[in-house]
């Protein structure tokens, strides 16, 4: 939750006026030697990080509903989401990590406003009882239909096997839980 | 906001993460099809490009610019036309992909060809989706072009550039595709084994915890109630199936 409004308030700072930076005289960045591993591209970097910070979002949805959603089969779908993303989160860091420096610093000065919108985090945070299962459904059926949007968008341009097998699954899962989601409304 | 400017070049590995985390978000969008110059960088088929490598998202500068590199120095490798940038071959109609890694409520997407703007997409203002495509229509135009794709945001003063290098016409063939797809392996539970109790694994199935699936030629045990969907196959999930 505090990772949560932190991340908040850093788009917002980021959205306010002033912030344009293109004409700015910019210092170029050290450019660090490349320890990645050989087959991990820069694309991959970029879909392994933007993952990153949709999953955590992900997982903060669920931790904001869980106790609270109503409808059996939304509550098991919630719980299997949970376990699968918190294993595909340490699988993602673990690989940019294994990228090195050069891209974990990339991956950090990433963008963290990625997918759902504050608002709509607020209006599941702030859903009375008998709303949070729709609320639920609304929000996470849109998040997770961007995960697969992204995850088939990597799929052509993707270098590293392992990374392209993953966004292979993000695609294939989140699709599927998108139709499941649809079943419950 | 953008933490190359305000800070001097450190030297060390460990005070760059330091200051990468507490930077603020700065990354956003490109065209990521056909590739995009900066895509090129990131995909490594354009060597020596320097820090846009791992952020091709990252072209962001003031409203109204008409260079690849939105005026930023060191991504001035961008508007560099002498980097022997390979040009996709395409016919007069193109389609445009955005990859967004933030979802900026937008103002429009503007398509230019030296100074003539050839195709404008309205945004109405809305937050777009993770990615975003563009039928554009090219007709009139012929041989090698650089078109200049910018997304302008609705709620702050910044667009968004992506420079596309295309060969239009002239009996192009389909755009070469640098690293195709593998067909997605979707292996099915060996039928010649005889099916464990439960059976085999089966999308749409609703399994609880204990249950036992065959995968693959392997047996499973189901550790938390769902519903078996495509890419949640046992030996990918541990979190919901471990090998018995």
């Amino acid at each position: 939750m505090r990772r949560l409004r932190t991340v908040v308030l850093l788009a917002a700072l980021l959205l306010v006026p002033g912030c344009a930076v293109g004409a700015a005289p910019a210092q170029p960045a050290p450019v660090p030697a490349q320890t990645a591993a050989a087959t991990m591209s820069g694309l991959d970097v970029v879909f392994l990080t933007t993952m990153v910070a949709h999953t955590e979002q992900t997982l903060e949805l669920v931790r904001l509903s869980r106790d609270r959603v109503t409808d059996r089969k939304l509550r098991t779908l919630v719980a299997a989401i949970e376990v699968t993303e918190t294993d595909e989160l340490a699988t993602m860091r673990g690989w940019l990590r294994e990228a090195g420096p050069a891209a974990t610093g990339a991956a950090h000065q990433h963008d963290h406003g990625h997918g759902t919108a504050a608002e709509d985090l607020a209006r599941l945070r702030d859903a009375p009882a008998g709303e949070v299962d729709r609320v639920l459904l609304d929000v996470l059926g849109d998040h997770q239909d961007a995960a697969a949007d992204l995850a088939r968008a990597h799929l052509t341009v993707g270098a590293d096997p392992r990374v392209r097998d993953l966004a292979g699954r993000v695609e294939r899962s989140r699709t599927a839980q998108v139709s499941l989601m649809a079943g419950l409304t | 906001m953008r933490r190359r400017i305000t800070i001097p070049l450190v030297a060390t590995g460990a005070v760059v993460s330091a200051l990468a985390v507490a930077a603020p978000a700065q990354a956003h969008g490109y065209v990521s099809g056909p590739p995009s110059r900066q895509a090129l960088c990131a995909q490594g088929r354009v060597p020596d490009c320097g820090q846009i490598k791992y952020e091709p998202q990252s072209v962001e500068g003031p409203k109204g610019l008409r260079s690849c590199h939105a005026g930023i120095a060191h991504f001035a490798v961008l508007n560099d036309d002498s980097r022997g940038w390979p040009a996709t071959s395409v016919g007069s109609s193109v389609t445009f992909t955005w990859t967004n890694t933030a979802r900026h409520a937008t103002s429009n997407w503007e398509y230019f060809i030296g100074g003539t703007r050839v195709a404008v997409v309205d945004g109405g203002g809305r937050q777009p989706g993770a990615t975003v495509t563009h039928n554009i229509n090219l007709g009139g135009w012929s041989g090698r072009q650089k078109v200049l794709a910018v997304w302008n945001i609705a709620d702050t003063a910044n667009a968004f550039y992506s420079c596309v290098d295309l060969q239009i016409g002239g009996g192009g063939g389909p755009s070469p595709t640098p690293t195709p797809p593998p067909p997605t392996p979707t292996p099915t539970a060996s039928p010649s084994n005889p099916p464990a109790p439960g059976g085999s694994w089966t999308t749409g199935r609703a399994y609880q915890a204990g249950d036992q699936v065959t995968y693959g030629g392997l047996t499973y045990r189901c550790r938390q109630a769902h519903t078996a969907i495509p890419g949640w196959e046992p030996p990918n999930v541990p979190a919901l199936w471990t090998q018995v």
